[in-house]
């Protein structure tokens, strides 16, 4: 057919641009779309029904409805997002008239259409939202929330328990909160790994014997308490239950979650990794992908005017006319290159047309050009569509300029870290000649070790891919070095240039494992430190994990490079600078109880600037709250904190006027969640 | 000093009012939290504040206009002498209204507060006396008024005891001083911060219990330091301090059935002492049937001690492919004359064949006979109402070893 249709293409082209330049009332093109995407059977079946007939005649006559449905986001499983909509619209034939119960009720059906959710208890849930707002219960902003920013809401928390209607009425009364002040909702339960009978949170008896107590889980959990699963759990689902966007998400070993705070802002709450996975998504289900999600639906002119060329661009496939379509779909995506559903069925149209190189290579260029704010998701396009059929074509010299057009985006992390290195092990994986995969990381290198954000990350992940191998290795430094302008020092200069570099830019940007990886390479120019009067505390050495940041890091006495050794057994050295209050950090991993600190002095005369040195813990890097103060001088200061097990994510030692040095700082703890 | 405030000429007090609401620069209608602090303090007066949201709350301000703007409320706590300030907390300000409004809310720490709306009461000192706000202020705007009026009155009465008290306390009369101040305490409004101490200082049996009863620590905590301690070897000393609080006689059904509960979850960790954990947890169920630790000691006894239950079936441990009895105690407690069906099937393996089955109380037995669902189904015929019945199964041999199901019990006529 396609074959067929690219043939008449050939014979009668005038045919393609009339397709492509007719204007057709874009809200015919409506209905058409919707009873596309519904298909035969669904149509069929939903008008065989008299009620069903009525339906789709009155939403079909109602652009505004049509495109308030079509233009939101995936449309899927369309029998179960009619079937819902039919039924809401049965029991409330008014439904087209009231503008915020209809965007509630299309966002429900949507929302239907993209989880296993029982029906019922979808539109139990959308009655509750329905009664809430007529009752003025939830909050303001509810009302001017676009459809797509809605779906958040129907879609639920990651436990349905949570935002069941019951859980939601709960929640609505028992935290009604400004917008902003949902980011902290989840800490209304208290974290407890074990209930009070001892039972983990992680088996089946954890909840088991308070299961008829209490109204609803989430009041259970204020009660009973959980961890970070039950905790993100509720904080999300406080803020739906007011009519707040939000979401949970999955991170290694960890849930969280994120609240929509105003119209423009997703902010992550109780978050602890950048590699976040949401559990409600349209296109992908990454941080960097609900950032581009909210820049693509927040322009509703620029979403209508694209989706209408889609539409053009739909109807003309089905005409028989891919020419035109191809060319509709680039007006639309040039007009609005956010949207990462049109490139999809763009390069699906590409992939059933069977378009050639030339085709996949301008379209490998509108996607750097269109998404250059949002690597990851250009990243993602790149890597499914365009270039495993450009790779085929081309040698190894031409797959490495191809990639290092793609290298050329990479600015800054934009939406937040992201595994930027899958990338990077992509495109070198795909260059078989090693002398050009060398030139390929060197020429990345030139680019990115400058960046405070990719610069770090890049050096830890070619060590990861050329360490093994010396003379490769020695070349990579090299290159790095060339890269940073410091060319012609040997190996250890090299190296010690890296640790330099790099490691105060990876603590500065919070890239702990960037920090971590350099900071191991690099600590092999230093002998370990011995051990003597180091007697750990009870619990892990959490800051063998962590970051450190050093005021004025890189002064004449200082040793960046050394940075890392300070945090764990290995021990290094810091050195800050002398200003009216100098100062270290670290970032640890993970939040944690500490149960001891352990600070290891220089020895002399200059031991004593560690006297009156304050140590300061905070939870978010923002409050602090000093727990012990250095008395003296001694070689190893131990701070012991079981009594107090203070809870901190972040560690900070200061000192009014006085530059700091130490051997080592080391945090012992468990982890907290 | 409260009563002396209420003494004051209303015209005073609400002339008073009228210039410190003309003093206001923002929300003309109200006092400030810091204006309204400063005339409770001078005048040693109760302080109720509303605090609300304007630009995001729509049910707070719905309130605002119908209960806390609303003649009955005003007059109410006007005429109580109470001091009525409000916080308005903005969800989207511009920079000018957002520093104009913080202010405006100068003085106020959020003491009280759970959640929007809330209306607060404290007292002089800005101590918190209560609050209705949450669950406890209903959604509907006339059953809400209704709330804060109660409010205000429980607030009024406690000032009036607080009076009364005073007197008692001066005349020596501890009869009178105990009756009051267990009276004030149950007032649903925050418990005095010295009450403990008052009772403690009375030589009676009555204040004993009461303090007993007001001393009882937090139910989690409880169980949790008992469970703690009984899992680091400290289950005898545990038992001993939870069978003294059992012998308190002055604990409530609903904290016996907690101290119960405590030590079921110690002797579950105490090793060796399985059997009694079980008694523990039944002694809680049997304690305070209905409330949150006699429903966990229920659920803990019937899942992992008892023989089957209606609630929870049975499982492998309930050997249901040998003969024995099976005693199932999760009855109703109340059976209603009729006839009752007992309804068993399998989720895994076979289920039980019944060679007979009873349900008893004391001398009374009920014998059952075959239901019209055939195999898998039994009636029981009541004449008269049954209370605390328990069920008793015999049951014959099956050839599946591991069988699992469930019961359902249910009056058909």
């Amino acid at each position: 057919m396609i074959a067929f249709a690219c043939a008449l293409l050939v014979l009668v082209p005038e045919l393609e641009d009339a397709a492509a330049s007719a204007s057709p009332a874009d809200d015919s093109l409506l209905a058409f779309d919707l009873e596309r995407r519904a298909g035969a059977v669904t149509w069929s079946a939903l008008t065989a029904d008299a009620g069903g007939a009525a339906f789709l005649a009155e939403l079909c006559d109602d652009a505004e409805w049509l495109s308030d449905l079509l233009d939101n986001g995936p449309l899927r499983r369309p029998e179960r997002v009619l079937g819902f909509l039919l039924k809401v619209w049965s029991a409330e034939r008014e439904l087209a008239s009231h503008p915020v119960e209809r965007a509630t009720a299309t966002a429900f059906a949507l929302a239907t259409g993209m989880t296993d959710r029982d029906e019922r208890e979808m539109l139990a849930r959308y009655a509750y939202y329905r009664d809430s707002f007529r009752a003025g219960l939830l909050n303001s902003d509810f009302e001017g929330l676009q459809t797509w920013e809605r779906r958040f809401i129907a879609r639920g928390t990651q436990w349905g328990r949570f935002s069941s209607p019951e859980s939601l009425a709960y929640l609505r009364d028992r935290i009604n909160w400004p917008r902003r002040q949902y980011v902290s909702a989840c800490w209304q339960a208290p974290y407890r790994a074990h209930n009070c009978l001892a039972d983990s949170v992680q088996g089946a008896m954890y909840y088991f014997p308070f299961r008829e107590s209490f109204v609803c889980d989430p009041q259970m959990a204020i009660e009973v308490g959980g961890v970070c699963g039950a905790l993100s759990n509720l904080g999300a689902a406080a803020a739906m239950a007011n009519g707040i966007p939000a979401a949970t998400m999955g991170e290694p070993g960890h849930c969280a979650y994120t609240v929509k705070v105003d119209e423009s802002t997703w902010q992550p709450a109780y978050s602890l990794h950048w590699k976040r996975s949401l559990h409600t998504s349209f296109f992908g289900a990454s941080w960097q992908n609900l950032i581009l999600t909210q820049a693509c639906f927040s322009d509703r002119e620029g979403v209508t005017q694209a989706a209408a060329l889609a539409r053009r661009a739909r109807k003309a496939l089905s005409e028989g006319h891919p020419k035109a379509a191809d060319d509709l779909f680039e007006r639309a995506l040039s007009h609005h290159p956010t949207h990462y559903g049109l490139w999809l069925e763009w390069a699906e149209l590409g992939e059933r047309s069977e378009m050639d190189a030339r085709w996949w290579r301008r379209w490998h260029e509108l996607v750097l050009d269109g998404l250059a704010e949002h690597e990851a998701p250009a990243w993602n396009l790149l890597r499914r569509s365009a270039w495993p059929k450009l790779v085929e074509t081309l040698d190894d010299e031409e797959r490495a300029a191809l990639f290092g057009e793609y290298v050329e985006l990479l600015d800054t992390w934009g939406a937040g870290r992201w595994n930027v290195e899958s990338a990077w092990t992509w495109m070198a994986d795909r260059i078989t000649a090693v002398e050009v995969e060398d030139r390929f990381l060197h020429e990345t290198a030139s680019r990115l070790v400058g960046s405070p954000t990719f610069g770090p990350a890049y050096a830890a992940w070619l060590h990861a891919r050329v360490g093994a191998d010396a003379d490769r290795w020695e070349r990579a430094l090299r290159s790095l070095l060339t890269a940073a302008r410091h060319p012609g020092e040997g190996p250890d200069a090299v190296l010690r240039r890296l640790g330099t570099d790099l490691l105060p830019k990876a603590a500065a940007s919070g890239d702990l494992e960037a920090f971590q990886r350099v900071g191991k390479v690099v600590a092999r120019l230093h002998e370990a430190l011995p051990m003597d009067g180091v007697v750990p505390f009870p619990g892990d050495l959490l800051s063998a994990k962590g970051a450190l940041s050093v005021c004025g890091a890189g002064n004449r006495y200082d040793a960046p490079e050394r940075h890392w050794g300070v945090l764990g057994e290995h021990g290094g050295w810091f050195h800050t600078s002398t200003t009216e209050l100098p100062w270290v950090e670290i970032a640890l991993a993970h939040r944690a109880r500490l149960t001891g600190i352990l600070l290891q002095n220089r020895t002399g005369s200059t031991a004593r600037r560690l006297d009156g040195a304050r140590v300061l813990a905070s939870e978010d890097g923002e409050s602090w709250e000093v727990i012990a103060t250095v008395a003296g001088a001694p070689e190893v200061h131990r701070i012991d904190l079981r009594a107090a097990k203070p809870r901190a994510r972040f560690l900070r030692l200061e000192r009014d006027g006085q530059c700091l040095h130490l051997r080592r700082f080391l945090v012992f703890g468990h982890r907290s969640g | 000093m409260m009563h002396r405030a209420r003494n004051l000429p209303r015209q005073a007090i609400v002339s008073l009012c009228l210039q410190a609401l003309a003093a206001t620069s923002v929300g003309a209608q109200s006092l400030s939290f810091s204006e309204g602090a400063k005339l409770a303090r001078e005048r040693s007066a109760i302080h109720v504040v509303f605090v609300h949201g304007s630009d995001w709350n729509l049910f707070g301000e719905h309130l605002r206009e119908t209960v806390w703007e609303s003649t009955l409320v005003r007059d109410s706590t006007e005429d109580a002498g109470m001091i009525l300030s409000d916080v308005d907390v903005l969800q989207n300000p511009d920079e000018a209204a957002r520093s104009a409004n913080e202010r405006r809310n100068a003085g106020w720490k959020g003491t009280g507060l759970v959640t929007y709306p809330a209306f607060i009461a404290l007292d002089a000192q800005g101590e918190l006396l209560g609050s209705r706000q949450g669950l406890e202020l209903p959604r509907d705007a006339s059953r809400a008024k209704v709330c804060v009026l109660e409010f205000v009155a429980c607030l009024r009465l406690r000032g009036e005891i607080d009076v009364r008290l005073a007197a008692a306390r001066a005349e020596g009369d501890a009869r009178s001083e105990l009756a009051l101040l267990l009276s004030r305490d149950g007032l649903p409004l925050e418990r005095a911060p010295d009450l403990l101490e008052r009772l403690r200082a009375m030589d009676t049996d009555e204040a004993r219990s009461a303090a007993a009863r007001i001393d009882f620590p937090d139910r989690f905590e409880l169980v949790r330091q008992a469970t703690s301690k009984a899992a680091g070897g400290e289950g005898a000393e545990t038992e001993r301090r939870l069978h003294a609080m059992l012998a308190e006689p002055a604990y409530t059904d609903e904290q016996r059935a907690t101290v119960w509960f405590a030590l079921g979850g110690a002797y579950r960790r105490w090793e060796g002492h399985a059997e009694r954990a079980g008694e523990a947890f039944r002694a809680a169920w049997k304690a305070d049937p209905e409330g949150l630790t006699g429903t966990a000691g229920r659920r803990m006894y019937l899942e992992l001690y008892a023989g089957p239950s209606l609630a929870f079936g049975w499982a492998e441990r309930h050997g249901a492919g040998e003969p024995g009895l099976w005693v199932i105690e999760d009855l109703p407690p109340s059976l209603a004359p009729g006839t009752w069906r007992l309804r068993w099937s399998a989720t895994e393996g076979d289920a039980p064949r019944l060679v007979r089955a009873r349900v008893v109380c004391g001398e009374r037995v009920i014998g059952a006979t075959d239901g019209p669902g055939g195999e898998g189904e039994v009636l029981f015929v009541l004449d008269t109402p049954l209370e605390n019945g328990v069920l008793r199964i015999e049951r014959a041999a099956r050839s599946s070893a591991h069988s699992r199901g469930s019961f359902e019990w249910e009056k058909v006529r």
